[in-house]
């Protein structure tokens, strides 16, 4: 049981951090895509800026790397 | 590294200044400033220099020629030997001595030689896209007009409607007739899957209100080529095919005998070209230099190890009339001093990060070598795969091949292909330490796996806190070892110390060297916290016996390390170096990224291999080889978006200040 929590606690940290990336990318890359069709010389600060949220999921899964390294009654 | 640049002044006679501009430019070293936006009591005296209307006249009089000779060049294609850089070197050096007069009379001439044969080739080239649009169309309506007799008192339109609107042509046929009294016909037939054609036949005197009804009901109407209109459908298909028939010979005769032309004058446009440009140039700068009474004033900077040379030729050439002075810059005009960039070849390639970011500013230090050292560490831990890396490494050569064969090479793709072949070394060499080739392929060929499916190690480094062994080959997916998950993350954040470290270790030095007390104390402290958590963090998985001791030694260097950003860069500063712990785990990436690359290579050869032996070996290998390709791609998409982000937003955050100024100096561009 707790060994299935752990799992679920892991998924959960990786899963809605990803999600999180994932949303916060769609708006940049949206914006940046518009900003892009006006200053094409803009794509180097594009690329940056679509990869900044990358931190959230990297942080969750450093996160769910932890909580799988729990062990049952820990 | 950056160029160390001088502040220099030319004073010279009036009467040389268009010389010595000429000089200047081929020199090619000057990058000049615009003397109207200097201040100081030094420009206090100086008055501007203005196109005058004779200057403004020859603006106009050489854009007029580059416009023409420029026309010509778009007709020609480059002959087909090599036209060397010297042969167009030599007839730009003929040029220089020429008059005004004498550059228009060669562009005329270049003109007569070539106006008639381009004129001919556009026209041919009209008629020829003008035919081919009404060939297909008619051959759709042809079919229909050979069942319809020409009259000489009767006249025909021809319609195409899409097969979904054909019920329109009930309603035309209807008003037709009431048109024109039943003195009509009308032939409709489909003539392709999605398109009915239609000839409506009426008598000539209700032309015009059969047009205008046409018109308002807005259907597709075949028109026929003014010169073909008054013929029938049958007669005007022909006759279009048999135009159609003799172009393509007449246009290739016309782009042979350009050819030929081309070989004799294709020099003598690319240097006229270049010439021209490059003297609407200079043109263009006289209102940013300066003038009092009889003598010029130009002032700019230029790297200090050419200023020798440069005032070597201004004596030879004017003997002593003009003058070249090394001043002093101030503090504020070295603010605006250009950056000029020289790195050794090796670093070279790494300056594409300029084409993304503003380079360094002048008086700074130029951090391309630390971007040449972590670069490809941080793309080689993530791609890690040695048949990969052949890949790429294939790739690069091919893509290298491609650009040297192309006229026009982006100067981006050229340093970034010497990036990814330097990378794609990093990427053999971790691919060596993780023992990847293709994932685990020849892992299973050699059958080093053990039941479960793990990595054998085949060298032993050491055994982890639950004694088992770890060594070469360094397995990425370790499940069966958590310690050596733990361990490839500690390795990930000892690399964000490094690279981190560094920047603030440049950050300090800068800070130092422009006398920025507060700003090296900010970069101290950001240093003080991360070496703080190294200490807390080595006692807690490191050197355990020192744990007691190393808690409290490194929380006290994170705490003053806060305090000191704190002192150094304000509230901003101090809540920084908190989060400088944030950015040590953005490094986790590295782990991260090369962990899917990898399973998705496993996956790929895992799939490869369920199609069995015998005749589906060859679809397993095909299968695998798909998955292999789009991995290859992600992987090396992804590891060079994730390094130049830790560049750029880990590193380059912690001490870099972009440059306003490029030096860009004043010289022979031909326009480009």
């Amino acid at each position: 049981m707790e060994l299935g929590l752990i799992a679920i606690g892991a998924a959960l940290a990786i899963g809605l951090s990803a999600l999180a990336t994932g949303w916060s990318q769609s708006k940049i890359g949206a914006a940046m895509a518009g900003a892009l069709a006006e200053k094409p010389e803009l794509a180097g600060n594009a690329i940056i800026m679509i990869a900044i949220p990358e931190t959230m999921v990297v942080l969750g899964f450093v996160i769910g790397f932890l909580i799988t390294g729990l062990k049952p009654g820990e | 590294m950056l160029l160390t640049m001088s502040k220099v002044e030319i004073v010279g006679l009036k009467s040389l200044f268009f010389q010595v501009l000429e000089t200047l430019q081929d020199l090619g070293t000057l990058h000049l400033e615009d003397i109207t936006k200097k201040k100081g009591p030094r420009y206090a005296d100086l008055i501007p220099m203005e196109m005058d209307p004779a200057l403004e006249e020859e603006r106009n009089l050489l854009q007029n020629l580059a416009m023409r000779n420029n026309a010509i060049l778009s007709e020609l294609a480059p002959p087909d030997r090599r036209v060397t850089r010297a042969e167009i070197e030599e007839k730009y050096r003929s040029f220089q001595g020429k008059t005004l007069a004498e550059i228009s009379s060669m562009v005329e001439e270049e003109e007569k030689a070539t106006r008639e044969l381009i004129n001919y080739k556009h026209e041919l080239e009209v008629e020829l896209s003008r035919l081919s649009k009404y060939e297909p169309i008619i051959k759709k309506v042809y079919p229909l007009a050979s069942r319809v007799t020409a009259t000489e008192n009767y006249t025909s339109v021809a319609l195409l409607v899409e097969e979904r609107y054909k019920q329109v042509l009930d309603y035309i046929e209807k008003e037709l007739e009431r048109i024109t009294n039943n003195q009509c016909e009308v032939f409709s037939a489909r003539v392709d899957e999605n398109t009915h054609a239609a000839i409506l036949v009426f008598h000539k005197r209700y032309s015009e209100q059969v047009h205008n009804f046409l018109a308002t009901e807005n259907v597709n109407q075949v028109r026929l080529p003014s010169e073909l209109s008054d013929k029938p459908y049958d007669e005007a298909l022909k006759e279009i095919e048999t135009r159609l028939s003799e172009i393509p010979p007449k246009l290739k005769k016309v782009r042979e005998d350009l050819e030929k032309i081309s070989e004799d004058w294709y020099v003598t446009l690319v240097a006229l070209k270049e010439y021209l440009a490059d003297r609407i140039e200079s043109l263009n700068a006289i209102p940013k230099f300066g003038q009092s009474g009889h003598v010029f004033v130009i002032t700019g900077w230029m790297p200090s190890e050419k200023v020798e040379e440069a005032r070597r030729v201004l004596e030879q050439k004017f003997e002593g009339k003009v003058e070249l002075t090394e001043e002093v810059p101030t503090h504020e005009e070295l603010e605006e001093a250009p950056t000029a960039l020289k790195n050794p070849a090796v670093v070279r390639p790494f300056e594409f990060i300029y084409m993304l970011i503003n380079p360094p500013k002048y008086g700074h230090i130029d951090p391309t070598f630390l971007v040449a050292i972590f670069f490809p560490i941080l793309f080689g831990f993530m791609l890690g795969d040695m048949g990969y890396a052949l890949v790429l490494l294939g790739t690069v050569f091919l893509m290298k091949r491609m650009l040297k064969k192309r006229e026009s090479r982006s100067l981006f793709f050229e340093l970034f292909a010497n990036v990814l072949l330097i990378c794609s070394i990093s990427s053999f060499v971790f691919g060596l330490l993780y023992f990847e080739f293709f994932g685990d392929l020849l892992v299973r060929l050699l059958g080093w796996k053990d039941a479960a499916g793990h990595m054998v190690v085949k060298w032993v480094w050491g055994h982890t806190s639950s004694g088992k062994p770890w060594g070469w080959p360094l397995e990425r997916i370790a499940q069966a070892n958590p310690d050596l998950f733990k361990l490839l993350l500690i390795v990930v954040a000892l690399i964000g110390v490094l690279h981190m470290g560094s920047a603030l270790v440049i950050g300090l030095i800068d800070g130092i060297r422009h006398h920025d007390r507060k700003h090296a104390l900010e970069k101290l402290g950001y240093l003080l916290f991360v070496l703080g958590l190294v200490v807390i963090f080595g006692g807690v998985w490191g050197v355990k016996s020192l744990k007691s001791v190393a808690m409290p030694v490194g929380a006290v260097m994170a705490v003053v390390g806060i305090g000191l950003a704190g002192y150094g860069g304000g509230f901003g500063g101090g809540l920084e170096a908190a989060l400088t712990f944030g950015n040590l785990l953005s490094y986790a990436r590295l782990y991260g990224i090369g962990l899917a690359s990898v399973i998705l290579a496993e996956v790929a050869n895992e799939l490869g291999a369920e199609f069995g032996g015998g005749a589906m070996v060859f679809l397993g290998v095909v299968v695998a080889a798909l998955l292999h390709v789009l991995n290859i791609a992600l992987g090396v998409l992804s590891p060079s978006i994730q390094s130049l982000r830790l560049n750029l937003v880990e590193s380059f955050t912690k001490f870099y200040k972009e440059s306003d100024v490029v030096y860009k100096p004043f010289k022979r561009s031909g326009g480009e």
